[in-house]
């Protein structure tokens, strides 16, 4: 295979940098706000904006501070959630909606089921037929910077469109189905291993740089998810068995506009977590961990200590194939086992006798908030910065302009640092939120929540600390 | 241990069926707790237009007696949170 650009590295390892800055900035930023001083923010400000040419593993504090100091954030956001011990107004916050009149859904839903479809076939035709630069090639482009990027932010900022997006619901529509009954037991575990295993795929091969390979990877999941919808239906396959939209109906529900009895409602941010219907069982649960973990897999494997240690076990005769699905699964196991302690503690200190699946479901969705936050930490700038590339080949598919990138300007920093506070924020507001909802004394719903908050800030400071890293390839893949 | 209505098994006022034997019964849902201010509380929050003279008057009784608490709990939390800030102003301080 001949050696081609790997856009995605150098723009990461860019963005990487910046996202680093924003979060330390806004760490420094949310302390002294939330605590009422100005004497942290201003030296924070002042490194932030001199770092720009700087590696990234410059930090302007040691790590352990930084490490802490975000930790501390996610605790001292805890206390301050606490104060709130007004039923009434929790409850508010939760049922505030406002109805919304779209003129012409029907015919937006229709733009939309074609918008998908073309947007389709224009991915596997030009992967398959189209420059060979991933920079240049409009599949590779719409896939990682339209879709994954922009659109997945969308999902979460605004609302989930993917039901009339997705150009293969579309298409099964149109084809016949056995509706054959789906297996219960199977729960939503088949789009856990689904999820992992898509991450899987894009961490070891280069599907950001080969066209021809997304695209013949984008024929495979066409080829899975229609016989999917052949065998059991859309509804089901979509609603249960495919990873894909179970992002983004996850990703949906810590969003501001939402469907509700054929009309689109507004409420506030977040308050979607809340509904007990969302995570309805343990596969459920598995999944919501498994998106949260797979954010920061991505991260890890292209940090130094990563680097170290697969080259060590290597070294001692590990089979190099085994080690990223090895980490992926030993990190997923310790994510979740965490989850599950701090269920199982909560559910003591609450004294309850609610039984700790029911718990485990009710409070793994303030989880998506944190995801969704570094959702937007990883790829804003990313978004930004590719975009002219991006309108260049819709402009002309087959023969693009040469690509373009934007320059971010410093100020731009203060924008994902509002994105990344607000993840955090949320999380402890709806955690707060379903524990009163839950727990007749308030005392003890503040209690069921302290091991919970332990163990965001264990996610907080995992997933600063590979920000915090300079990034480097992930070694033994091709 | 009083059962009242029978509960529906997977919703989230089941109780859990490896509970112990003891604890507070809801009479009309039939959720148990494991403090009797905890079910007086469950009694006002969720069945409030039900309620006879004596829960009516045992849900106020668990209602001040948990703001007292809940006065306590803010003072804790003040003073966590105070510690919070300025160890961090200190150690930021000596380390910058």
């Amino acid at each position: 295979m001949p050696t081609r650009s790997r856009p995605r590295s150098g723009s990461r390892s860019r963005s990487r940098s910046w996202s680093e800055r924003a979060v330390r900035t806004a760490l420094a930023a949310l302390f002294s706000l939330v605590l009422g001083g100005v004497v942290l923010v201003a030296p924070a400000l002042a490194h932030g904006g001199s770092l720009r040419s700087a590696p990234a593993r410059s930090l302007s504090v040691p790590l352990w501070l930084f490490l802490a100091t975000g930790g501390g954030v996610v605790g001292a956001s805890f206390l301050l959630a606490s104060f709130v011990t007004d039923r009434a107004f929790v409850r508010l916050v939760h049922d505030w909606r406002r109805v919304l009149s779209l003129p012409a859904a029907d015919a937006l839903v229709r733009v939309a089921n074609a918008v998908g479809v073309v947007g389709l076939l224009a991915v596997v035709g030009v992967g398959l037929f189209g420059p060979e630069r991933a920079l240049l090639n409009l599949g590779v482009l719409v896939v990682w910077v339209g879709w994954w990027a922009g659109f997945a932010m969308t999902t979460y900022l605004v609302g989930n469109t993917w039901p009339a997006l997705n150009p293969w619901r579309t298409i099964a529509r149109a084809l016949p189905t056995l509706d054959r009954p789906y297996p219960d037991r199977l729960g939503a575990w088949p789009s856990v291993v689904g999820l992992l295993g898509l991450v899987w795929l894009e961490v070891v091969s280069p599907l950001a740089d080969d066209p021809r390979l997304l695209a013949l990877v984008v024929l495979a999941y066409t080829a899975v998810t229609l016989a999917g919808c052949v065998a059991f239906g859309p509804d089901t396959w979509f609603g249960r068995v495919d990873p894909v939209s179970r992002v983004f109906r996850y990703y949906g529900a810590v969003a501001p506009l939402h469907r509700d009895g054929g009309r689109v409602k507004l409420r506030i941010p977040g308050t979607g977590l809340e509904d007990a219907d969302l995570v309805t069982n343990r596969s459920e649960v598995a999944f919501v961990v498994a998106l949260l973990w797979v954010t920061t897999y991505d991260g890890l494997v292209a940090t130094p200590p990563w680097r170290d240690v697969a080259t060590a076990l290597v070294g001692l005769g590990a089979p190099a194939v085994l080690l990223y699905p090895a980490a992926l699964l030993v990190g997923f196991g310790v994510f979740y086992g965490a989850f599950r302690l701090a269920i199982r503690s909560g559910r003591r200190r609450a004294e309850t006798y609610l039984p700790a699946p029911t718990l485990a479901r009710r409070f793994a969705p303030s989880l998506l908030a944190i995801a969704a936050g570094y959702h937007v930490a990883h790829y804003l700038g990313y978004l930004i910065e590719l975009s002219p590339t991006l309108l260049g080949a819709l402009s002309n598919p087959l023969a693009p302009p040469s690509p373009v990138a934007v320059v971010l300007p410093a100020w731009f920093q203060g924008v994902a640092l509002g994105f990344v506070l607000l993840g955090h924020l949320v999380a402890i507001w709806v955690a707060h939120a379903t524990s009163f909802e839950l727990f007749p004394g308030r005392i003890q719903a503040v209690r069921s929540q302290y091991a919970l908050t332990v163990v965001m800030v264990f996610y907080t400071m995992t997933s600063l600390l590979i920000v915090s890293r300079p990034y480097v390839a992930p070694p033994f893949v091709s | 241990m009083s059962t009242g209505s029978t509960p529906v098994a997977g919703t989230d006022t089941a109780p859990d069926a490896r509970g112990p034997a003891e604890g507070f019964d809801c009479s009309y849902c039939g959720r148990r707790f494991a403090r009797e201010a905890y079910r007086d509380l469950h009694l006002g929050q969720e069945h409030e237009e039900r309620l006879d003279d004596t829960e009516r008057e045992a849900y106020e009784a668990a209602h001040d007696a948990e703001a007292e608490e809940i006065r306590l709990f803010r003072l804790k939390a003040l003073a966590v949170l105070v510690l919070v800030y300025f160890g961090f102003l200190v150690v930021y301080a000596f380390t910058l």
